[in-house]
């Protein structure tokens, strides 16, 4: 889900670089609240999420996806770890690999790394009360589902591409994609339930 | 939290064993972008890329891995001490 450049007009740049810098301005600021003992354990759950976006699964004629993670991480550490882990993920993709445009990181960090990391937070927080398993993977797949959204929205409102149908097209591949987003961010926190229960690896929104 | 590392250092050995089978099909944002004739235009030429092969494929998750997860560490402690 990695927006190229050249397809995204100069306001939607702008503005995208606007919110994702305020954004990770705050969880830089809101980075004090990690204990310095998670430090490694983010550092490499951050090299996780790298290694698995680099796998692309098949999900249907022709379509591959991959794991974004922004769930996943948010659900562990809290958003503003996860906004920070998928920053630097995106940064080293784009910069060393070009996997993602320099004119659209904003808008990456902003669909894969923001709205994925608020969305699976919140969703999971309120509904697990309900059902762990539901709320982890609702968490993943509705994350994959709304950074399909944000991306579709950008490029439709840049004007490269009828918007309707493209969304159409967008949300009918993730919703698959989101499957095995869900599934793996299920597997994961339900193996790492007692943990986060335990050691309280999630630090709380304030 | 010894679990936890566990259970990501096995999720890392996982995918990199996965990297030969990676689908090389676009994924759902390129193959839409096909589907509208919608090319990119980079602007920006990056200096690797994630290899053709398992090896090349190994070496690039091990370089990318290595600098997130430094980056990360180094910037988060730098943000505690300015804080």
């Amino acid at each position: 889900m990695h927006i190229p450049d050249g397809l995204l007009s100069t306001p939607v740049i702008a503005g995208t670089y606007l919110i994702t810098a305020g954004t990770v301005l705050y969880a830089s600021k809101k980075a004090k609240d990690i204990p310095e003992e998670k430090l490694p354990l983010l550092g490499l759950t951050a090299a996780a999420i790298f290694v698995a976006q680099m796998v692309n699964f098949p999900v249907m004629a022709g379509v591959s996806g991959h794991l974004l993670g922004a769930a996943l991480v948010a659900i562990l550490f809290g958003p503003y770890a996860s906004v920070l882990v998928m920053t630097a993920v995106l940064i080293i993709q784009t910069f060393l690999f070009g996997d993602g445009g320099v004119t659209a990181l904003g808008a990456n960090i902003f669909n894969m790394g923001i709205i994925g990391a608020f969305v699976g937070y919140y969703t999971y927080h309120y509904l697990k009360k309900i059902n762990t398993y539901l709320a982890s993977f609702l968490a993943g797949w509705i994350s994959v589902m709304l950074g399909a959204l944000a991306a579709s929205i950008e490029i439709g409102i840049s004007g490269i591409v009828p918007f309707v149908p493209f969304l159409t097209l967008m949300l009918t591949y993730h919703s698959v994609i989101g499957v095995i987003e869900g599934v793996l961010t299920m597997v994961l926190v339900k193996a790492l339930q007692g943990e986060v229960e335990k050691e309280s690896l999630s630090s709380e929104v304030n | 939290m010894k679990k936890a590392y566990i259970v990501f250092g096995a999720f890392i050995l996982v995918f990199i064993l996965l990297i030969p089978f990676a689908s090389t099909s676009p994924d759902g944002l390129e193959n839409a972008m096909e589907h509208f004739s919608v090319a990119e235009h980079a602007i920006y030429n990056a200096p690797l890329s994630y290899g053709d092969s398992f090896i090349t494929g190994v070496i690039a998750a091990i370089i990318g891995m290595a600098l997130v997860s430094g980056i990360l560490y180094i910037y988060i402690k730098l943000t505690k001490k300015v804080a």
